[in-house]
C-alpha cells in the first residue's frame, strides 16, 4: 500500500476523533505537505457529514411499543425454545418406550447380542494387560545390563564396519590370487558375536541389520582361496545393494560407539 | 472490558434470573436491531435474526467467560445470523432487486418523513452493491458508530483491514451513489 493510500485510510478515524495523537501528526504532517490527500480529506468529510449519509438509525423510526413488546417476545422465545428441548427429550422416551412395546423381541434379542459384546470386550481389556505384564516380565534385566549390550552392539558394528569397508577396498585387478585369511578369522568371530547378540533383546532395525551382516560373514568366512575373487565380488556387490555401509553408520550413532576403541586387533593374526 | 454492572447482570442470567436477562436485552435490543437491519434492509427479518440472537446468547450464556464484552460477542452473533440470512437469501434467488423494501418501514415510519424515505432506499442500494466485508465494516463502524477495534473483534479482522475496507467501501459507496442517482434522476 502506498504512503498516500495508507493515510487515507486513516481519514474516517480522523475526522471521527478515533486517533491517537501520534497518529493524528502524522496524518497533520502529511497533509500539509500533500495538496491531493487534503482534498480527498475534505471530499470523505463533506460526504460523512452530507444529510444525504447521515447515519439515520432505523430503530429510532420504530415506535416505544414496540421495543416494551420485543424484550417479551424474546423471553417468549426462549420459553418456547425451553418447551421444545424438553418435548425433544420426552419424544425420545416416548419413542423409546414405544419401541420397547412393539418391538419386545427384538429390543431383548439386540440388548442380548450388545450384552455379549460389552463382555468380550471387557474381558479382551482385563486379558490383555496380563499379557502385556507377561512380556514385560519376561527379560528381566537391568540398566547396568542393558548398557553392555548396547556397547557389545556398537563394538560389533564398528569391527564388522572395518571389515566391510576392507573388503570393498580389496584390489581385485591383479590375476594373481588374494589372500583373505585374516578376513575369514575376523568373520568367523564376528558371526561368533552375532550369534551371541541376536538373542538379546535388541530394537527390530539393529537385529535385522545384525542378521544381514552376519550373513555377509558366513559367505566371508566359508570363502575358498581359489574362488575368492568371484564371490569377493558378489559379496560387494550385496553390501553395495543393501546400503549395509551406511545403515551401520545410522545404527552405530545410536549405540554410541567409544570412539578411542582400538578396532584394529580385530584382524588378529595381523596380515603381514 | 466490561462494566461491573453488566458482568453482574450476566451473572445473575447465569443463575436463572430472568430479569437480569430482561434488562440486559432491553440494553442491546436497539443495536442489535440495527445492525440486523443495516445487513437486511427489511424489518422483519432484522426483527428476526435481533430476537435469535438474544436467544442464542440466552442458549450459551453459561460458556460465556467475559473474554470480549458482551455487546461483542451479541454483535458477532447478530453479524454471522445476518450474513447467513443474506445467504439463505441468494440460495432462493431473493435478489435484492426490489429495493427500497416498504412494507414494515412505510408502516411504522412517520408519514411527515419523506425525506427519509426518498434517500434512503438509494443509499440501502449503494450499501448492498458493496462487497460482503466492506457492507459489514460500513455497517457497523459507520451506520452503528461502533469504534474500529470493536468491529475488528467483531470480525475478527486486524484494525488495519477494518481501516482499509472502511476506507475502500466508503469511496464505492460515494461513486455508487452518484450513479444510483444520476439513474433515478
Amino acid at each position: 500500500m502506498s504512503a498516500h493510500k495508507q493515510i487515507q485510510s486513516q481519514f474516517y478515524d480522523y475526522i471521527q476523533g478515533g486517533l491517537k495523537s501520534d497518529e493524528h501528526s502524522i496524518i497533520d504532517t502529511h497533509l500539509a505537505s500533500c495538496t491531493m490527500c487534503r482534498c480527498k480529506l475534505e471530499e470523505l468529510k463533506r460526504f460523512i457529514e452530507s444529510p444525504v449519509f447521515s447515519p439515520e438509525l432505523p430503530s429510532d423510526k420504530l415506535p416505544p411499543e414496540y421495543w416494551n413488546n420485543f424484550a417479551l417476545e424474546v423471553e417468549q422465545k426462549i420459553r418456547t425454545y425451553e418447551i421444545e428441548k424438553r418435548e425433544y427429550s420426552l419424544s425420545l422416551w416416548d419413542w423409546l418406550n414405544s419401541l420397547f412395546i412393539f418391538h419386545k423381541r427384538q429390543i431383548i434379542a439386540v440388548s442380548s447380542a450388545l450384552t455379549i459384546v460389552c463382555m468380550a470386550i471387557t474381558g479382551w481389556l482385563l486379558y490383555v494387560p496380563t499379557l502385556v505384564d507377561e512380556k514385560i516380565a519376561l527379560p528381566e534385566i537391568s540398566s547396568s545390563q542393558f548398557m553392555e549390550i548396547d556397547q557389545k552392539v556398537g563394538e560389533y558394528l564398528h569391527k564388522s564396519k572395518t571389515l566391510l569397508v576392507g573388503i570393498s577396498n580389496l584390489d581385485l585387478e591383479e590375476k594373481s590370487p588374494i589372500d583373505v585369511t585374516a578376513e575369514k578369522k575376523a568373520s568367523r568371530n564376528l558371526v561368533q558375536e552375532a550369534r551371541y547378540l541376536k538373542n538379546q533383546p535388541l530394537d527390530i532395525r539393529s537385529a535385522r541389520l545384525i542378521g544381514d551382516l552376519e550373513r555377509i560373514q558366513i559367505e566371508l568366512a566359508t570363502i575358498k582361496d581359489d574362488a575368492a575373487i568371484p564371490r569377493i565380488e558378489m559379496l560387494r556387490e550385496g553390501i553395495h545393494r543393501g546400503n549395509l555401509l551406511f545403515k551401520i553408520r545410522m545404527a552405530e550413532s545410536m549405540y554410541e560407539m567409544p570412539r578411542l576403541m582400538n578396532v584394529n586387533n580385530i584382524y588378529s593374526g595381523d596380515r603381514k | 472490558m466490561m462494566a461491573a454492572d453488566e458482568q453482574q447482570l450476566i451473572l445473575r442470567v447465569k443463575e436463572g434470573d430472568h430479569e437480569a436477562y430482561r434488562v440486559l436485552v432491553g440494553r442491546h435490543m436497539k443495536h442489535a436491531y440495527n445492525i440486523a437491519y443495516g445487513f437486511l434492509i427489511d424489518h422483519d427479518d432484522a426483527e428476526d435474526i435481533a430476537q435469535e440472537s438474544f436467544v442464542r446468547i440466552y442458549e450459551s450464556i453459561q460458556s460465556f467467560r467475559g473474554e470480549a464484552s458482551f455487546n461483542t460477542w451479541l454483535y458477532r452473533i447478530v453479524t454471522n445470523l445476518s450474513l447467513n440470512k443474506l445467504r439463505q437469501r441468494k440460495n432462493t434467488n431473493h435478489r435484492i432487486t426490489n429495493l427500497p423494501h416498504q412494507s414494515a418501514m412505510n408502516i411504522i415510519s412517520p408519514p411527515d418523513d419523506t425525506s427519509y424515505q426518498d434517500v434512503k432506499p438509494i443509499i440501502e442500494r449503494a450499501l448492498h452493491a458493496l462487497p460482503t466485508l466492506q457492507r459489514a465494516v460500513v455497517i457497523l463502524r459507520h451506520l452503528n458508530g461502533l469504534s474500529t477495534k470493536q468491529v475488528s473483534e467483531i470480525l475478527r479482522c486486524s484494525e488495519g483491514t477494518i481501516k482499509t475496507h472502511l476506507h475502500r467501501g466508503m469511496k464505492k459507496m460515494k461513486t455508487q451513489l452518484t450513479e444510483i442517482k444520476d439513474e433515478v434522476i
